[in-house]
């Protein structure tokens, strides 16, 4: 080809570096192995827009490349203008093919996540609450009744009561209270009470695969269930101050036997 | 013509090419800060170990607020509110801007709010940080984080100017788009450049008074004991009574014009890539009328999907849903102006031009940027992507990546009329390898640490044992940061010398079809002589028919 | 040469430009209007009496709008007229008694509108609502206030009317505009949350 600039060659090779560098690292499994029921969901709607998603850059990277090197050639341009009738079936194609492949990731791949996360609610799961201040987490199990007692912000002291509970409240009297350490069992669906005592904070573990605003003045919440057992971090998600890097917390996940025992050997808010 | 002095002419002129050129510069000063900025993050997130002395948190997460701020909206927006004052009137065929003063004026608006950013760095606390979507109570509670003080007030003021600042302008390309059209310029004879920026601008017009109104309740929330946003809360260890506030209101309000914002930043860039196109392939660009329409849809659907940000937030499932079903819908006109794009490339005759490079890298860009939306917009892949590096690499495709690329190619593919001389191409090409590659690269890379999981705007990534992976990631990127920051002195000087330097341009030395090429270059005061031209033709006559001329501008009339 | 519009083009340019600022500020009351109503449906929201000098006010602003009709009907120029006897074109358009005192008098009744405006706020703050005192209250002085904020500045076109007679259409659009803007904020006020 002895016509073609060594510009459009350049490109070509340009474009297929690319491509290239953009499909392997999405190949590469950065994703840490997944932990929970809900994150495999998440995980399959990501595999489903990888898919997707690979499939057209590829293919309009190709057809990219392809058009360069047909244009470079030597050839004169086509003459006239592009017919009204292909101009349009061009337009109504990809509109038909994205509607559908998008919409379906949405209802279809992603809808019942969404709904086992935000709509249904769980049978017999494990209650707790994690409260979120610049810069640490605070965990509190309700303990046997199954009730947390009333928290309240005023009376939170940062030695012995860290979610400022009542001496003389009875719901109060059996609530667990941990730093930066959250215990469950594995395979049992787990409903998190977030709070926060300042600004916006979020709740990640990138093994669950989920996150979850803390926000001023009202209770969010969040469910996973734990399938496999293992140490992994509590990150804050969300900017929350110069400490925000550094608000770290731990979840163990163990066998459900492991975990009863655990929360037997807490000691209570009543002592 | 009447003489006027060096002030009228240069400084406070009311011509808007001189207009263009002064939000053009003025947007590459910036760029320069805001530019420094990513280095310094980039640096600090390459070796996280070493120098907490030089660069604390305090001052990384006011860096990352004000590099976010400034290129958004002081880099991006101003670049092409320049090309836009320098392109309206030469396109449509009009002397100038309907409104010449309040031009003039809305430049000198901006100029103030650009010195209070920068002033802001050096006020006590330090710039705002609270990040450039500036939360509240974070961004409202001075014991929240030393940027919450001084910083954020003057954050907030200088936004206030800015919108007031793009406002006028705004009104000014609409009044001029729709009303000053010179004769036989329909609205479907317009290069398509114009219907970017006309959409752009109705979106921008509809979509900042939100902000303005949330801008006025956050300073009352922070100055004037009112609790819009705020609430009770123990901060610093002292509870604070604050009342109690939805913050989450503003966040609604926020992105009410965030979303749009990426819109009024994007389409005009994807539409002076379609101007740039034609004239480089030879051919008319590919469905004209659908991209068009295409855009109008964008431009409606932007306006009711910005919950597409708060998936979560905790907002109400069934609402979720509804943002994500409406968010997606975007990816099928969006698609149409991605397939416009590389169809009018077909059976083409390439001239690879420096413009015509960039335009193919933002076609390259727009596809990258616009499918990673694609899992952002899918409400459950969100709960994992949100406020991770797949966000950050994924808007940086799109608002960093695309716009920039787009504003580089019709620097240089306009440059000629701006300033009568050519810039140089070899430095051109130059400046194109060693842009295009490492910012597509950069930003494709920071998906895959999104992917590990990395949270943004974190100063030290690394004690997070789940970062361990990605963070090999961390040096290539930083190294491709410095590498296009360096780069770009290869653009500030081809651009400086040709100015004064580079080859004489004629009126026309692309041969393309479009009314500002038949004026001179640079055009004078009023643009087209004595009498304004009239138009005859659609804009991209580009290889109309064997045996006729290659290309046939829009002034010449139809023979029978 | 100086970029000088044939006046039916900037006629139709002013008109799209009115058009604009009406819809961005349109957006801005209705942004407010959106906050109010996700604000009274939280805790702690708790409405006032409004003062009655409201209604007073309200009705003033409303004879205003009528005057700069007036004023706009009458189209005769009147202070070209009056200034310049010899443009016998602006004499032609049968000069009504109106055009004299009506836009004059809507810029007074204007004016007395913000007075009643700062009579009201005086009032609440005679009864101890500070813009703090409670979420009502705060959403109350801040859309009175944005409000008067924007009339000061439709006073100012009206006011620029006066001597150029180009801009009266305009100037008299966007105080109409300006009284729809308040019966829809004290619509928010009265009736909503
Ligand atoms: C071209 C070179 C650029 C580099 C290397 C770069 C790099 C970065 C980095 C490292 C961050 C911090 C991310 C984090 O930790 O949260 C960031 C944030 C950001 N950048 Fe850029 N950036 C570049 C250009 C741009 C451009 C052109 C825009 C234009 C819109 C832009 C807009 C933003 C925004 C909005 C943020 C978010 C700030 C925040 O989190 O508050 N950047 N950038
Ligand atoms: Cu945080
Ligand atoms: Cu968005």
């Amino acid at each position: 080809m002895g016509g073609r600039p060594a510009v459009a060659k350049a490109l070509i090779v340009f474009f297929a570096i690319l491509t290239a560098i953009t499909v392997v690292g999405f190949l590469i499994p950065w994703r840490r192995e997944v932990a929970s029921e809900e994150g495999k969901g998440i995980d399959l709607t990501i595999t489903y827009l990888l898919v997707v998603a690979g499939i057209f850059v590829v293919l309009g990277h190709v057809i990219l490349a392809r058009f360069i090197w047909r244009s470079s050639g030597g050839e004169v341009a086509a003459y006239g203008r592009p017919s009204k009738r292909a101009e349009w079936a061009w337009s109504i194609v990809p509109v038909l093919v994205m509607l559908v492949l998008s919409e379906a990731g949405v209802l279809f791949v992603s809808g019942p996540v969404w709904d086992s996360l935000y709509v249904e609610s769980p049978e017999d799961p494990v209650l707790l609450e994690v409260a979120g201040k610049q810069f640490e987490w605070y965990v509190r199990y309700p303990g046997k009744d199954g009730k947390f007692g009333k928290a309240d912000l005023k009376s939170v002291n940062e030695t012995d009561n860290l979610f400022g509970l009542d001496d003389f409240d009875d719901d109060a009297q059996d609530d667990i209270i941990k730093r930066g350490q959250i215990c469950l069992p594995v395979g049992r669906p787990v409903v998190v009470r977030l709070r926060t005592y300042d600004v916006i904070h979020s709740f990640f573990v990138p093994e669950f695969r989920v996150k979850q605003d803390l926000l001023p003045g009202y209770a969010t919440r969040i469910k996973f269930t734990p399938t496999r057992e293992g140490e992994f971090d509590l990150a804050c998600a969300e900017l929350c101050g110069l400490g925000h890097y550094t608000m770290k917390g731990k979840v163990r996940v163990v066998k459900p036997e492991e975990f009863d025992a655990w929360l037997k050997e807490q000691m209570t808010f009543g002592g | 013509m009447e003489h006027q002095g060096f002030f009228r002419k240069y400084v406070f002129s009311y011509d808007h090419k001189v207009i263009g050129i002064q939000y053009l510069v003025t947007a590459m000063v910036m760029a320069i800060v805001a530019g420094g900025l990513a280095v310094i993050i980039r640096t600090r997130l390459a070796w996280p170990g070493v120098g907490a002395k030089a660069l604390p948190p305090e001052a990384y997460i006011s860096f990352v607020t004000m590099h976010g701020t400034l290129m958004v909206f002081f880099v991006v927006s101003l670049a092409l509110s320049g090309l836009a004052n320098f392109l309206i009137p030469l396109q449509i065929g009009a002397r100038d801007m309907a409104y010449p003063f309040l031009n003039m004026l809305s430049y000198w608006t901006i100029v103030p709010a650009c010195l209070i950013m920068l002033a802001s760095f050096f006020v006590q606390g330090g710039a705002a940080a609270a990040g450039w979507t500036a939360y509240p109570p974070l961004s409202a509670v001075k014991e929240a984080v030393p940027g919450s003080g001084l910083g954020q007030t003057l954050w907030l003021l200088g936004m206030a100017i800015f919108i007031f600042s793009f406002t006028m302008g705004g009104l000014n390309f609409l009044t001029t788009i729709l009303n000053l059209r010179t004769r036989g310029m329909t609205m479907r004879r317009m290069p398509i450049t114009m219907w970017g920026f006309l959409v752009a601008t109705v979106l921008a017009i509809l979509s900042f008074p939100p902000l303005t109104a949330a801008a006025l309740m956050l300073l009352a929330d922070r100055h004037l004991d009112t609790s819009f946003f705020v609430t009770d809360m123990l901060i610093g260890g002292k509870y604070r009574a604050l009342g109690d506030g939805t913050p989450l209101l503003f966040q609604h309000l926020f992105w009410f014009l965030g979303h749009p914002e990426v819109y009024v930043l994007v389409l005009p860039c994807i539409c002076m890539v379609f101007d740039i196109l034609p004239v480089f392939t030879r051919r008319p660009i590919f469905g004209y009328r659908p991209s068009v329409y295409s855009m109008l849809v964008i431009g409606v659907l932007s306006m009711i999907v910005w919950g597409h940000h708060m998936f979560v937030t905790g907002m109400n499932p069934y609402v979720g849903k509804y943002f994500s079903i409406a968010t997606v819908i975007i990816t099928a006109p969006f698609s149409v102006l991605g397939v416009n794009l590389l169809a009018s490339l077909w059976r083409a005759r390439m001239r690879f031009a420096t413009p015509m490079l960039f335009a193919l890298a933002v076609i390259s860009a727009v596809g990258l940027g616009g499918f990673g939306g694609l899992f952002l917009g899918t409400m459950t892949s969100d709960i994992y992507f949100h406020d991770t590096y797949f966000v950050v690499g994924h808007f940086h495709l799109m608002i960093g990546t695309v716009t920039l690329l787009s504003i580089f190619g019709a620097t240089y593919f306009w440059f000629p009329k701006m300033f009568g001389r050519l810039m140089d191409e070899r430095l051109g090409r130059w400046h194109f390898w060693l842009t295009a590659g490492p910012m597509i690269t950069i930003f494709v890379l920071m998906h895959m640490q999104g992917l590990g999981g990395m949270v943004r705007r974190t100063y030290d990534p690394s004690i997070y044992g789940y970062n361990q992976m990605n963070s090999v990631l961390r040096l290539p990127i930083t190294f491709l940061a410095f590498l296009l920051f360096a780069a770009q002195s290869i653009f500030l000087w081809n651009f400086t010398r040709s100015i004064f330097r580079g080859a004489k341009a004629t009126a026309n030395p692309w041969e393309a079809t479009t009314l500002e090429w038949v004026a001179p270059s640079p055009p004078p005061h009023g643009n087209f002589g004595d009498v304004l031209p009239v138009v005859h033709r659609f804009a991209y006559e580009y290889s109309p028919g064997e045996g006729q001329a290659d290309f046939v501008p829009q002034t010449v009339e139809k023979t029978a | 040469m100086n970029a000088q519009l044939a006046a039916p083009v900037r006629a139709q340019a002013n008109r799209v430009l009115v058009v604009a600022l009406i819809a961005t500020v349109a957006m801005l009351f209705t942004a407010f209007a959106a906050s109010y109503m996700e604000r009274s449906g939280a805790r702690g929201w708790e409405k006032l009496e409004l003062p009655g000098i409201l209604w007073a006010n309200t009705v003033v602003l409303a004879l205003s709008s009528v005057a700069a009709e007036i004023a706009r009907r009458s189209r005769a120029r009147p202070f070209d007229a009056v200034r310049d006897r010899s443009n016998i074109a602006s004499l032609a358009g049968r000069p009504a008694a109106s055009a004299r005192w009506a836009l004059p008098l809507s810029l007074l009744l204007g004016f007395v509108f913000l007075a009643g405006q700062a009579a009201a706020w005086a009032e609440l703050r005679a009864r101890g609502v500070f813009l703090p005192t409670s979420p009502y209250a705060s959403f109350f002085y801040l859309l009175t206030a944005i409000h008067a904020v924007h009339v000061a500045a439709a006073l100012v076109a009206l006011a620029v009317a006066l001597a150029r007679a180009r801009i009266l259409g305009l100037a008299v659009g966007f105080w109409h505009f300006m009284g729809v803007v308040w019966v829809y904020v004290l619509l928010i006020l009265k009736v909503l949350g």
